[in-house]
């Protein structure tokens, strides 16, 4: 293949297909953009290309894909573990008799008694998070279970109270 | 349906929209809370807000929230409970005034 044309190749649009091509080992490349994928070049040539004659072309070009793949693999390795850390973080807690308070409570009583302590229990376990403070966060959730299961055993007993004074009167 | 003998706010109740009175922006739940010193607990804040919603004393204005999880409402005074406020505290007034009355014609007795 000529000097020339793989050049003009490498500056085409279709830029990342050729370097996924190069790269068959690196799926994931192709989920970077343009910007970064060019910025990773930029830098990547100044370091391997500078002071090479046009002929060393693709032998710098196979050089800089390696690099390349090994740079983007060890970004997106940490991305992922950095995901994973943010998708923990991120999950709101939920009470897992949510079904059942649902099931045995009016939705008005759900909405008006149950909702709002849920609410709290969020807003205080994000604040603990945001200042790194997981222990606090734990004992939100706990907290907030505290003062759900409370108002959802009055609200049963109101209601079957009710229910039995309705019949006897 | 609300009765009209049921209409007249509790002591907490009343407690609560003093707090509630004191701000016309509204409140979260947990504010009223920590207000009130004492007062109300955070077990029971809930049902005495719902109690005043359901006599038309308070409005809940939902939120939106900075973070995922569910947003905290807000609770807003109405006019209705500015007028129940001041209605009771009128009442207490009234109640002493008489107290005070009766107790100044009976002492030269």
């Amino acid at each position: 293949m000529d000097n020339n044309e793989e050049k003009r190749r490498y500056s085409s649009s279709d830029r990342r297909h050729e370097i996924l091509r190069i790269t068959p080992y690196s799926p994931d490349l192709g989920k970077l953009s343009d910007k970064q994928l060019k910025a990773l070049e930029t830098e990547l040539k100044a370091t391997i290309i500078a002071g090479k004659s046009a002929d060393k072309f693709h032998t710098a070009h196979r050089q800089l894909s390696r690099a390349l793949l090994e740079i983007v693999w060890r970004r997106l390795l940490s991305e992922k573990h950095e995901r994973v850390e943010t998708r923990r973080i991120l999950l709101p807690p939920r009470l897992f008799y949510d079904g059942l308070l649902r099931r045995f409570l009016r939705p008005a009583a759900y909405k008006r008694y149950i909702v709002p302590h849920i609410a709290d229990m969020h807003e205080e376990y994000f604040s603990c998070l945001s200042k790194n403070d997981e222990a606090g966060a734990r004992w939100a959730i706990i907290r907030g279970h505290l003062y759900v299961i409370p108002s959802w055993v009055w609200s049963l007993l109101g209601q079957l109270l009710a229910r039995v004074l309705g019949k006897r009167i | 349906m609300v009765g009209s003998a049921n209409l007249l706010p509790t002591r907490s109740e009343l407690e609560v929209l003093k707090i509630l009175q004191r701000k016309p922006a509204g409140a979260y739940g947990l504010e009223i809370v920590a207000e009130s010193n004492g007062a109300t607990k955070r077990s029971s804040i809930y049902v005495l807000l719902g109690r005043l919603e359901e006599k038309g004393f308070v409005l809940v204005k939902k939120t939106t929230s900075t973070h995922p999880g569910l947003p905290r409402p807000i609770y807003i005074i109405t006019a209705e409970g500015v007028r129940a406020v001041d209605a009771c505290e009128l009442a207490v007034v009234v109640m002493r005034g008489s107290i005070c009355g009766q107790q100044r014609g009976k002492a030269p007795v």
